[in-house]
């Protein structure tokens, strides 16, 4: 049916793109974690097996960012994946009047994450307006992020408020894909709203919904930007997290070869994630 | 995909025949305090610059990247930390016998010098000095012209400050960020005495009586005090809510704009009784990477050196002073008390040994301090294993 | 709801305030977040200064772009990965989601060498190549395709139409949606992305807004917030915009079902 030799033709761009700016740096990076490196000539001085690996096992900051970075994926990823799964379905049958309220929802994924993280710095610091809301609903007020316990849900928090408007679009793409006859004739046999939910928009969004879980996975575990700007992995690595070691390891040690070791586990832990997502979404989907 | 193809070959042609013939010079300060200082040098000296500015959020890993890949500055502004793996690494080249006409007239040589050999020309100094809020003085009964002198001053008034109330604070101490804490405790180690590693290097000395007296006095300082960021101290400060904090000159850009009502002073950092008013010291020194185009960018450098062009610089950056030495006579210096005291502290200020290790040391130093400070370790335990952690990298 | 929105928006009712704020206007509490006396001397500021026209020039001039081969090539590759099911596209799939499971600072000194090797640093060229098809777009496109029925373009097929007859004019306008998205994310990640745009940069010429702003109100060790804020809010501007847009598009098509 589909003349099969020109929809190879279709691959040509993203095939030229992957293999010049994909391929190379990546078998570059994979090499790398093998090699002692000097960026500051002679480049690859030696091969070293396994060491680079070694050596960012045996450090117990490696294992504390690995932690903290599985926390950071588990805490964000189910949150926002609901939240904007049920922002979206509220916006999407709200009616033109409520249509405008989308943006709201959406403008805090438009900031630039680094405005966004300085803005939280100030709203965690101690005098912060989080700290001023606490204390006026008769709360205590606390060190959010110079607490070593609640530095890093406080990261998560903000993670979670920036993304969710921006998960939701995807969620908003996917629902308008699904045909109002469906919903009319569940509605006539009398189903309720959590049933049309249940039975009609979980199963047609799936796709969508694999799609927004196993890519904030992917994010989540390359959470950076908002470490770097409000702590820097403080206080006392509570918030260190495996992609901010690597960049340490790379631009502040200048030891290429472990940060690169460190990117290949960042690999194998998100592809194992990943996969282990798909696998679990399609049971509940035949579970439905 | 043709005419893609005979585009890129055009930009390839175009940028090869557009080869500068001039220097290229990357710095970190804000382009248009430099332009006009490198457009008067091109014109009287004929030479041409290319100045690129590097962010100070992200400067350094484009100076690695960079590097890495071949493609390397004339002359480039780099941290005093970073000069000891730089020498160590080779990429710079020894002035050594290229700046002894300037030599008698720049401050910090140490900060750019790696095994006694020079390897940059420091051109931007900064210091930390006490900062301290005059209002809270008077409330607290204490003489706002007489800052604290000693550590027994200091803690004094960080005392009364505190007893003001619920949420005015005493003192800022550093906490829940790298790179920074041993830059506020080293001061107070100094002061008494205390190194951190012995003279030629080869062995850390850290756990030392002296040292440890410091620490047990900055620790003691805690109660008293609020433990943040050094930007949420300095935004503390502005609103009024702490009584003193050891910081930089950047404070006296932004407090007059962002608190003009704020009516505070500064002082030599406090010592201790039997040493000096030691502060930190940092510079921004000029260093000309081996391959590159020495002779002119040598004289780039000590053009920019010079006092009244360091000063140009140093008026509007605000949180750094001119290197040199000659720039104390300079009337601005009469006119401007806080910047004058600035540029003292900076004269008698210490910084850390130009090691290759300096790095991991700093974040071994910086990690069993905050777990000191956060009351995990005692101040004896943070130094010996301070000792015991750093001399397992430089002595193993 | 409103409540939500409101808690929503609250963190950028800070951003706004501070951007507004005069001189000496310290937030020291709630109800400073009002500001006293308001100014736009900030936004003037990024507004009339010639640089920050040439950033938001360059930034705009590198977003369209890079969301232009997105828009194209990205489909193109999701409705391939799709329909033709064999050994080698699946491998493809593959390597399609695994590129975008690689951490991308890791990729930084190899992309900039061979840019560097290519004389394309400082030039568009470096801001736009790289980025001409996301892997994430491809993957979109191709779960979103796959909720749509595929005997759409069997008719086009049948009548003899081209592949790409049959795709451009049949199946693209039913992408609609999630080209609106496509569009809307890759402009927003692109618009907001600074470390590369840093690197790769090193003059006006191309210097994109986020580079610009970084430059001109981060210090060494303080931060020009006012200054900051005001143009990160100029610069989310465009994005809202853009994201309005697609989404009536979407709608109108939808509607046109």
């Amino acid at each position: 049916m589909i003349p099969r030799r020109s929809l190879l033709l279709f691959f040509l761009p993203w095939l030229v793109s992957f293999a010049v700016f994909s391929a190379y740096p990546i078998g570059f990076s994979l090499g790398l974690s093998f090699a002692d490196y000097n960026p500051f000539g002679g480049g690859i001085t030696r091969w070293v097996g396994l060491e680079n690996y070694r050596a960012i096992f045996a450090d117990s900051l490696f294992w504390r960012s690995f932690t903290n970075t599985i926390v950071f994926v588990v805490g964000t990823v189910l949150p926002t994946a609901g939240i904007s799964l049920i922002l979206a379905v509220l916006i999407n049958r709200s009616g033109r009047l409520l249509g405008c309220l989308r943006g709201g929802y959406f403008i805090p994924s438009v900031v630039s994450l680094a405005a966004v993280s300085l803005i939280f710095k100030y709203i965690y610091s101690k005098q912060g307006f989080l700290n001023a809301i606490v204390t006026m609903m008769g709360g205590t007020a606390r060190d959010w992020l110079l607490s070593p316990k609640l530095a890093l849900p406080s990261i998560i928090a903000m993670d979670i408020w920036a993304s969710i408007g921006y998960y939701a679009i995807f969620y908003l793409a996917g629902l308008q894909t699904i045909p109002q006859e469906l919903y009319e004739a569940a509605r006539m046999d009398g189903a309720g709203r959590l049933a049309i939910f249940r039975f009609i928009t979980l199963p047609s969004l799936k796709p969508v919904i694999v799609f927004v879980v196993v890519v904030n996975t992917i994010r989540a575990f390359q959470v950076f930007v908002e470490v770097v700007i409000m702590t820097r992995g403080g206080p006392m690595g509570s918030t260190m997290t495996l992609i901010y070691y690597m960049y340490e390891k790379a631009f502040h040690r200048i030891n290429m070869g472990a940060a690169s070791a460190v990117a290949v586990v960042v690999f194998a832990l998100i592809a194992g994630f990943a996969l282990l997502q798909v696998r679990l979404l399609r049971q509940v989907r035949s579970a439905v | 995909m043709k005419r893609l193809a005979t585009f890129l070959i055009a930009v390839c042609v175009f940028s090869c025949s557009s080869k500068r013939q001039g220097i290229v010079f990357w710095q970190f300060q804000r382009p248009d305090i430099m332009e006009t200082l490198i457009d008067d040098f091109s014109k009287s000296h004929g030479i041409d610059v290319k100045m690129e500015t590097l962010t100070w959020q992200s400067g350094f890993e484009k100076v690695v990247m960079a590097f890495s890949s071949g493609r390397i500055p004339d002359l480039l502004e780099l941290g005093s930390t970073w000069i000891g793996k730089f020498a160590a690494e080779g990429m710079l080249e020894d002035l050594s016998d290229a700046v002894s006409d300037i030599k008698p007239h720049l401050m910090m040589w140490e900060l750019a010098t790696y095994k006694g050999r020079i390897y940059g020309i420091p051109w931007l100094v900064g210091s930390r000095v006490l900062f301290y809020n005059r209002d809270l003085f008077k409330r607290a009964g204490l003489d706002p012209l007489h800052p604290p002198q000693t550590w027994d001053d200091l803690i004094k008034c960080a005392r009364a400050i505190d007893a003001l109330g619920e949420d005015i604070y005493g003192f800022g101490l550093n906490a829940g960020e790298r790179y920074i804490l041993y830059k506020k405790f080293m001061p107070f180690a100094w002061s008494a005495g205390g190194r951190i590693l012995n003279h030629d290097q080869s062995r850390c000395v850290i756990n030392s009586p002296e040292n440890l007296e410091a620490l047990k006095f900055y620790v003691s300082l805690k109660p008293f005090s609020v433990l943040d960021r050094q930007d949420m101290i300095d935004e503390m400060f502005k609103q009024g809510r702490v009584g003193m904090m050891i910081s930089g000159g950047w404070n006296l850009k932004r407090l007059p704009v962002d608190a003009p009502q704020l009516d505070f002073g500064i002082a030599l950092v406090p010592r201790h009784k039997k040493g000096a008013h030691v502060s930190f010291a940092g510079a921004e020194i000029l260093v000309i990477p081996k391959g590159s185009k020495k002779a002119q960018a040598l004289e780039l450098a000590k053009y920019l050196v010079e006092a009244s062009k360091a000063l140009e610089v140093a008026k509007k950056v605000k949180g750094v002073q001119p290197a040199s030495m000659d720039a104390l006579k300079h009337a601005y210096y009469k006119d401007h008390p806080m910047e004058r005291l600035l540029l003292e502290q900076c004269m008698i200020s210490r910084s850390p040994p130009a090691s290759p290790h300096w790095i991991e040391i700093e974040e071994i130093i910086n990690d069993r301090l905050e777990e000191c400070l956060y009351g995990k370790i005692s101040p004896s335990e943070a130094l010996s294993k301070m000792e015991s952690e750093i001399n397992e990298i430089i002595a193993p | 709801m409103l409540i939500l929105l409101f808690i929503n928006l609250l963190p950028l009712g800070v951003m706004l305030s501070v951007s507004l704020k005069g001189e000496g206007s310290v937030l020291r509490s709630l109800a400073d977040l009002i500001p006293k006396q308001i100014t736009f001397a900030h936004y003037a500021e990024v507004l009339s200064s010639g640089r920050f026209a040439r950033y938001f020039l360059n930034s705009t001039i590198v977003a369209i772009a890079v969301v232009a081969g997105n828009l194209i090539f990205a489909p193109m590759a999701a409705y391939a990965l799709l329909r033709s099911d064999s050994k080698v596209t699946r491998i493809f799939l593959v390597l399609v989601i695994a590129t975008m499971m690689v951490p991308k600072h890791i990729m930084m000194i190899p992309l900039f060498t061979m840019l560097y090797r290519m004389h394309l640093i400082d030039t568009y060229f470096a801001l736009v190549l790289p980025f001409l098809v996301d892997a994430f777009n491809v993957f979109f496109v191709y779960q979103y395709l796959k909720t749509i029925p595929h005997e759409i373009e069997e008719a086009a097929f049948m009548d003899g139409a081209s592949l790409a007859n049959a795709f451009f004019r049949v199946v693209y306008p039913v992408l609609k949606p999630a080209l609106a998205v496509v569009a809307t994310n890759t402009f927003l990640i692109n618009w907001n992305s600074f470390l590369l745009p840093f690197v790769l940069t090193s003059s006006d010429k191309v210097r994109t807004l986020p580079v610009g702003l970084a430059i001109f109100s981060q210090g060494e060790h303080s931060t020009d917030w006012s200054l900051l804020m005001a143009g990160s809010i100029l610069a989310a501007v465009p994005t809202i915009v853009i994201w309005i847009r697609s989404q009536k598009i979407a709608q109108s098509m939808l509607a046109s079902r």
